[in-house]
């Protein structure tokens, strides 16, 4: 056993059956979890990724406020329409305008309040820098090599108060930020540290594919992604494929408020890392296949990217924090083999320990007995569960190909799919709100969109 | 380590991924997926674009067996065909990362089953086309002792010069071929399949092919699929309402369909030759147009090559029809007619002759288009013609083609010559006189626009010349190539001047 890391592998089921006609597909659980480190903290090289766009710069009302305010300001002859972001709108002038600052809140305002509350919780180790975008990106704090918290708060407040000085724009083109970010991590790059770079928007963006292209370059300098998606109309598909292919979390913050726990809870889970550059790899033994592998916990996930070599099935996780088990369900075809305990697959696990340059790995041998015993083993409890449980998340994402084909038929019989599956493993609150969402798409109804993320963010955390 | 990418629910090679046991592919995109394999298009070291078929390893390890059968099985299939222009060139096959990799052409295009699905209804023209080369193409693979097994629009993709391309042959067999699984296709599959395969005895037959080919048809000709009921399962042919349906279609065609998606598989055509066959005796003419445009591209409105095109008949019949030009600066004709703007024609393989007047063309430097209507028994089909005209380069005309100058010694003598530039580019003229030391031009050089004439001044020194007849040549050349030149006659005479006009009135009266 490592000091680092303890593995451990549960198989679907404690037999197989050694008779020709049995089913030969079963699952493999992979349970990764660091051995507990108290009180020791990793330092962190944070890059902020911060939305200023017109959007983000705009009060958060619901439409009840919106028509009151709206009617004030129209008796008062304050209402005037402009277009930001894309899209048009009418903005408040004069002592509404004043009177709306003093209640309401704007997105970049809660999201700054939040990266302050965050950066003010860093020690002296710890680096963070902010990269502001709208049409265009600019490092407005470089904490990367000489990080001083004074200063960036004074910054923040700076873009808060006057952001047009930044000369930003309204859109939501995000490539450029991209790089500057992937700079300032590697920049503030050391031994020890773990990287991260953090974005946080509330729109669409304007250049994904460019986008795309460029995160390559940060993912490649060993920085992870972190994405957040604050309110209704960013494209939540895109955050979760930034985030699950550079091994960063995704996270959904429904209203701007959610937005500081969020951040909260990523930078603790950075601060307590206990193994970096994890990778885990599987091989099927004696004509075993591994079909496919999804992570499972902390949350459910296909991985975007697999490499494949001579039979081994390699994924990377990124680092895994001391206080979380991280669990993956592997897929397997096992062959026909004689009674008795058969080597049906080898997996191995590498990974540094944060501020060491060497890297670790362990092997393990995984061993099924196979039996002619006419009755089957039982499944194991907690294997069957996560099986049903990524079952959902499957289901979930062949309906969100479904829609996106325009099948709106198989869309609500793959949301109605996982609507059972969770009523059978007691998720009843998530099934009624999946059940919503067929009926809804059924009836063509408008799409409730932040229902839509709710749905996606908590079918990911199914596994937690 | 090939890195694998997670599309959907499929995990298949990245994009840009390089496949290094043969060195010469680079992964584009997953093009498609099936139950066995995953196909990309790629790009070889060279450029060319393939479509690259990877074979799963199955998720049960018992089907080892029948995934490496089924891949045998195509490899033998592609191996078995050659080079034809409606079915994609087999290029070679590898094994990489414990994978089987089969490599063929890639067809650019969409195909039949989006084209049909885009298009309410196709032309009755495309369908006779498509119909002959489709069963042409199947003629190739029955001829090469293949079977599709399961030929439908999906399968076919419209090449880029419209031609439809039979793609995937993981169901291929050859004759006689006895297997317990059949991988068709619904709604493309003979009946007799169902019956053989509760037999558990499938036997390969060009027949098979037919009855798809025939729903093909159908479906080309009605937009939709033909199901159970558009079929008499007492006598196994097209039922009445749906014969109603057809009735503004060709006869023949009909014909022709009825009994390609015979349920009786004796009174079906026994291979797709003797349904092509029917199809050029009983179907309606298919006219080819070849080349389908007519490109004359930069002429200068002097000469240039009239264009042929020709047209042929793929199908039955003869070809009668006419071609027609709307517009004044084209004329065709075809052998035996004058040119005009619109002529008729008949036969089986007539060469079309387009001739372009581009002096008819007012613009000049922009391509011109125009359409040249071809009209035979079964509709039109138009064929675009395109032309730019640019300006004729300088082109120079002078006022002289020879000129006679005579003086005394010690004397000067001077004449002028005019030039004009008849052309439609302004060009620098360069004038050059080529004689003996005393005579000379100026300017040496001009500008000329367009319709502009310019002058020169020949002069002749009768100091530096001397006393007796000389001969001189001015040469002009326009910048772009063209020249012009004018003779120089010089005498220079020492005696009295009676004597000189004595001479020169002998001179003037030979020369008249």
């Amino acid at each position: 056993m490592s000091t680092d890391l303890d593995i451990a592998v549960i198989p679907e089921r404690a037999t197989i059956g050694a008779a020709s006609g049995e089913d030969r597909q079963t699952h493999l659980l992979a349970r990764l979890r660091p051995t507990a480190r108290e009180g020791r903290h990793v330092p962190v090289d944070l890059c902020f990724i911060l939305d200023c766009s017109g959007t983000m710069r705009r009060f958060q009302l619901t439409p009840d406020e919106i028509a009151r305010w709206a009617d004030l300001a129209r008796g008062r002859g304050e209402l005037q329409m402009v277009t930001a972001d894309r899209r048009a709108g009418a903005i408040f002038i004069g002592r509404t305008a004043q009177e709306l600052q003093a209640t309401a809140t704007k997105p970049v305002v809660v999201a700054a309040r939040a990266i302050k509350q965050v950066v003010g919780s860093l020690s002296e180790s710890d680096t963070a820098s902010l990269v502001a975008f709208g049409d265009r990106a600019s490092v407005v704090y470089d904490g990367a090599a000489h990080f001083d918290k004074g200063q960036m708060f004074e910054v923040i407040n700076e873009l808060l108060t006057d952001s047009d000085a930044f000369h930003l724009g309204d859109g939501t083109i995000m490539a450029q930020a991209v790089e500057l970010a992937a700079k300032q991590v590697n920049k503030a790059a050391s031994g020890g540290s773990v990287s991260r770079a953090i974005i946080m928007t509330d729109g669409i963006v304007h250049d994904p594919a460019e986008t795309l292209r460029r995160l390559e370059t940060l993912r490649a300098q060993g920085g992870g992604i972190t994405t957040i998606g604050i309110g209704q109309d960013f494209d939540e598909e895109f955050l979760m494929r930034i985030a699950d292919r550079s091994g960063g979390q995704y996270y959904y913050a429904a209203d701007a408020s959610e937005l500081g726990n969020h951040l909260t809870e990523e930078i603790s889970r950075l601060q307590v890392t206990a193994c970096q550059e994890v990778a885990f790899a599987i091989k099927g033994e004696r004509d075993s296949v591994v079909v496919d592998l999804y992570q499972v916990q902390p949350v459910i996930k296909g991985f975007e990217e697999i490499v494949t070599e001579q039979g081994w099935t390699r994924v990377k996780l990124g680092e895994l924090p001391g206080n979380e088990v991280t669990s993956l369900l592997v897929e397997m075809g096992l062959p026909e083999l004689p009674d008795g305990s058969q080597h049906v697959a080898t997996l191995e696990v590498g990974w540094r320990p944060p501020g060491s340059q060497q890297h670790k790995t362990e092997r393990r041998e995984v061993t099924i007995p196979y039996m002619k015993s006419l009755t089957l083993a039982e499944p194991s409890p907690e294997v069957a569960g996560l099986i049903d449980r990524v079952a959902v998340y499957k289901a979930e994402r062949e309906a969100q190909w479904a829609q996106e084909d325009g099948d709106v038929d198989r869309a609500t019989r793959r949301l109605r799919e996982a609507t059972r599956l969770l009523k059978k493993i007691g998720e009843e609150r998530l099934a009624a709100e999946f059940e919503r969402q067929a009926e809804d798409l059924e009836k063509r109804a408008p799409e409730d969109k932040s229902r839509t993320k709710r749905l996606k963010a908590a079918t990911r955390r199914l596994g937690a | 380590m090939p890195m694998r990418r997670r599309y959907r629910d499929e995990i298949a090679l990245a994009p840009g991924e390089p496949i290094p046991e043969s060195g010469r592919y680079r992964i584009e995109r997953l093009i498609g997926a099936g139950t066995f394999a995953v196909v990309y298009l790629a790009v070889r070291e060279d450029g060319a674009k393939v479509a690259l078929k990877e074979f799963r390893i199955p998720a049960d390890p018992r089907q080892n067996e029948d995934f490496q059968h089924l891949y045998e099985q195509e490899r033998a299939v592609l191996r078995r065909m050659g080079s034809h222009p409606l079915v994609p060139g087999f290029l070679e096959e590898f094994q990489f990362d414990g994978r089987n990799y089969l490599v063929q052409e890639y067809v650019e295009g969409e195909s039949l089953a989006e084209v049909l699905a885009r298009e309410e209804r196709l032309p009755e023209t495309r369908i006779v086309e498509w119909a002959l080369k489709l069963c042409e193409a199947a003629v190739y693979l029955h001829d090469h002792g293949v079977i599709h097994h399961d030929l439908k629009p999906e399968n076919i993709r419209i090449a880029a010069q419209g031609n439809p391309v039979i793609l995937d042959m993981g169901s291929a067999h050859v004759p006689g071929d006895r297997q317990s699984d059949f991988y068709g296709s619904n709604g493309y599959m003979a009946p007799e399949i169902r019956d053989m395969l509760a037999r558990g005895d499938l036997e390969a037959h060009r027949r098979i092919d037919v009855f798809a080919l025939g729903c093909i048809l159908y479906e080309m000709l009605l937009g939709r699929r033909p199901t159970q009921d558009d079929i008499d399962m007492q006598s196994g042919r097209l039922v009445g309402p749906l014969l109603r349906e057809l009735s503004d279609m060709h006869p023949g065609l009909v014909s022709v369909l009825i009994k390609a998606m015979s349920f009786d598989r004796n009174y079906r055509y026994q291979g797709a030759a003797e349904m092509l066959e029917d199809l050029r005796v009983k179907g309606p003419p298919s006219m080819e147009l070849i080349p389908d445009a007519v490109r004359f591209g930069q002429v200068s409105g002097r000469g240039h090559e009239p264009r042929i095109v020709t047209a042929r008949n793929r199908g039955a019949q003869t070809l009668e029809g006419k071609v027609r030009v709307r517009h004044e600066w084209l004329r065709v004709t075809v052998p035996g007619q004058p040119e005009e703007r619109e002529v008729r024609f008949t036969g089986s393989e007539v060469p079309i002759t387009v001739i372009a007047y581009p002096d008819r063309i007012k613009e000049r430097g922009v391509e011109i288009h125009a359409d040249m209507e071809v009209t035979y028994q079964m509709g039109k089909v138009v064929v675009p013609c395109a032309i730019t005209v640019v300006p004729q380069r300088a082109t120079l005309q002078v006022s002289h083609s020879s000129l006679y100058l005579s003086l005394r010694v010690a004397r000067r003598q001077e004449a002028r010559v005019a030039v004009r530039n008849v052309g439609e580019r302004g060009a620098d003229v360069k004038c050059v006189l080529a004689g003996p030391e005393g005579i000379g031009v100026a300017p040496a050089e001009l500008h000329l626009e367009p319709l502009e004439s310019g002058e020169v001044v020949v002069s002749a020194d009768g100091q530096r010349l001397k006393k007796g007849s000389h001969a001189a040549r001015l040469e002009f050349h326009a910048q772009g190539g063209h020249e012009a030149q004018v003779n120089i006659t010089l005498d220079v005479f020492g005696g009295a001047y009676d004597s000189l006009r004595a001479r020169l009135a002998a001179r003037r009266s030979r020369t008249s």
